[in-house]
């Protein structure tokens, strides 16, 4: 299982390429991503450094432009991607079947990685996406392996890549949550109501607290993805690169035990150890880059 | 205006469909809740023009919607299907004069993508109206999709999970635990509360006014 690992400048990429990363991902400012403006490289010469820097290390770069796509960007977006293809961009992470139909139409070739804020739950929505291309899935994080048998073993020549939910899992679908988030608000109120998903309730029938499955479930789950063949493992951005960093070595960690045979005994027992609170993933306000 | 009741799995008492011309059976953010059985033909009997709402999908709750939806064609008690998964578009294709309508799950995506694109796929796929209970969101579908409004009053949707709050699995099966128990979710620091229907959040009140030419309106029954 390779990793793929979100980041924010060459610095990073220098830093995860170093550590065992096995692909990088970025974002441009001003093509629409799943990440605030800040988490983005400032221009294409950005993505370019670091595409070289990982063409020195045999890695593949991608770009993240995982949201609906405005029209008025096409031509912008299709002349940016060209270019940095042609630097040697490896492939690049959507999720937009209109802007990918329009991609085609243009001639534009590419690895594409279907986003996991595609609403692509089941064998035949995959195959809505595999006729326009794409080539490998991110499962939706909400996806477990007792659901996602029509990824993992399709026939459709995609690869698949997954969360390791353990570590990091959202409580409601990504891209069908408008609730007040640090990740989708520069700034936010900072108070308790950006986090919503996070607060307790009261309710008629006590506290409620969004539920998310528990760690014993969650680390069989990446011990099943592992096992039902997943190819890749994907670190996303964060704002405050110590936490994602601190995220990276855990589930290199933990693939590196799958790599050297444990069985689900042993996995679950280690899982557990690992300190973890997934919720909180991505759900801060703290700015804090890597410093070159 | 034609007016619908959201009647989710079982068939309500007749006073609470009095004045109405259409049903919603099913759900839009739970794909275990399809209608029991005999539960359309009931509706059928009361003069209902009828409406099966289905939600995001998994293999198996594809598998379930799509024999549903085949079972009801075949003893005439469909008229539209709401849609909210990609996946599900193409197992209706095989279905002449069944109305389709964008749910509101997935009008999120068809409500942004390119014009022309989207105008294509709603022409090739004959989506009629959508579903929708946000002022922007109807006025960019009607811009957009070039569809009809179909309203849903008086919550609006913010947030939807596959994890079963009420019974806390992935499964495509339940125990309905969920039924009649929608949950008022409040905490001090909002200054509105939450409530937990199915597996979404909902926002109380904040859809009671439709939009101007909405073609029918969607009320959700129930005590909340």
């Amino acid at each position: 299982m390779k990793l793929t690992v979100g980041v924010k400048s060459a610095a990073e990429a220098r830093y995860f390429l170093d550590n065992g990363a096995h692909e990088l991902y970025c974002g441009l400012a001003g093509l629409l991503n799943n990440r605030l403006p800040r988490e983005n490289l400032s221009a294409p010469e950005g993505a370019g450094e670091i595409i070289d820097l990982a063409a020195g290390r045999g890695a593949r770069v991608f770009l993240a432009v995982n949201e609906i796509v405005p029209e008025k960007l096409y031509r912008p977006a299709l002349k940016i991607l060209a270019g940095l293809k042609e630097r040697g961009l490896f492939g690049i992470i959507l999720r937009d079947p209109a802007f990918l139909s329009w991609l085609r139409a243009e001639k534009f070739r590419s690895y594409v990685t279907l986003s996991t804020l595609a609403l692509c739950f089941n064998r035949s929505a995959l195959e809505f996406f595999a006729r326009l291309g794409v080539n490998r899935l991110v499962l939706p994080m909400q996806m477990t392996p007792e659901n996602a048998g029509y990824a993992l073993k399709n026939r459709l020549g995609i690869e698949t890549e997954v969360f390791c939910q353990r570590l990091y899992y959202g409580v409601n679908v990504d891209s069908l949550c408008f609730l007040p988030c640090p990740q989708t608000a520069e700034e936010g109120s900072r108070r308790f109501p950006d986090f919503t998903c996070l607060l307790p309730f009261r309710s008629a029938g006590g506290e409620y607290r969004m539920p998310m499955p528990g760690p014993d479930y969650m680390v069989n789950a990446f011990y099943d993805f592992y096992k039902g063949g997943a190819g890749y493992v994907k670190i996303a951005r964060w704002p405050n690169t110590d936490r994602q960093a601190d995220l990276f070595h855990k589930v290199r960690y933990l693939v590196k035990l799958l790599e050297k045979g444990a069985g689900r005994k042993l996995f679950l027992h280690e899982g557990l150890k690992i300190d973890s609170k997934p919720l909180q993933y991505g759900k801060s306000f703290t700015y804090r880059p890597l410093r070159a | 205006m034609e007016k619908a009741l959201l009647t989710g799995r079982c068939a309500p008492e007749p006073a609470a469909l009095k004045g109405l011309r259409w049903a919603v059976a099913g759900s839009e953010f739970c794909q275990n809740r399809l209608p029991g059985p005999g539960v359309l033909k009931e509706l059928r009997l009361r003069g209902l023009k009828i409406s099966l709402a289905t939600s995001l999908l998994t293999d198996e709750g594809l598998a379930a919607a799509d024999k549903f939806i085949a079972a009801a064609r075949r003893g005439g008690l469909l008229d539209e299907v709401i849609v909210n998964d990609w996946g599900l578009l193409a197992r209706l294709k095989k279905y002449r004069g069944l109305r389709l309508s964008i749910g509101r799950l997935l009008a999120t995506e068809l409500s942004l993508t390119e014009r022309a694109w989207t105008r294509r796929f709603v022409k090739e796929h004959g989506f009629v109206s959508a579903e929708a209970d946000e002022p922007d969101l109807a006025r960019r579908l009607r811009e957009r999709a070039g569809v009809k409004i179909s309203w849903h009053l008086p919550h609006a949707f913010k947030a939807v999970t596959t994890y079963c709050p009420f019974e806390r699995h992935f499964k495509a099966a339940c125990g309905f635990s969920c039924e009649g128990r929608p949950l008022k979710l409040s905490n001090p620091h909002l200054k509105q509360p939450l409530l937990l229907v199915e597996k979404a959040y909902l926002t109380p009140g904040a859809s009671a006014r439709p939009p101007a030419g909405a073609w029918r309106l969607v009320v959700r029954g129930g005590p909340i």
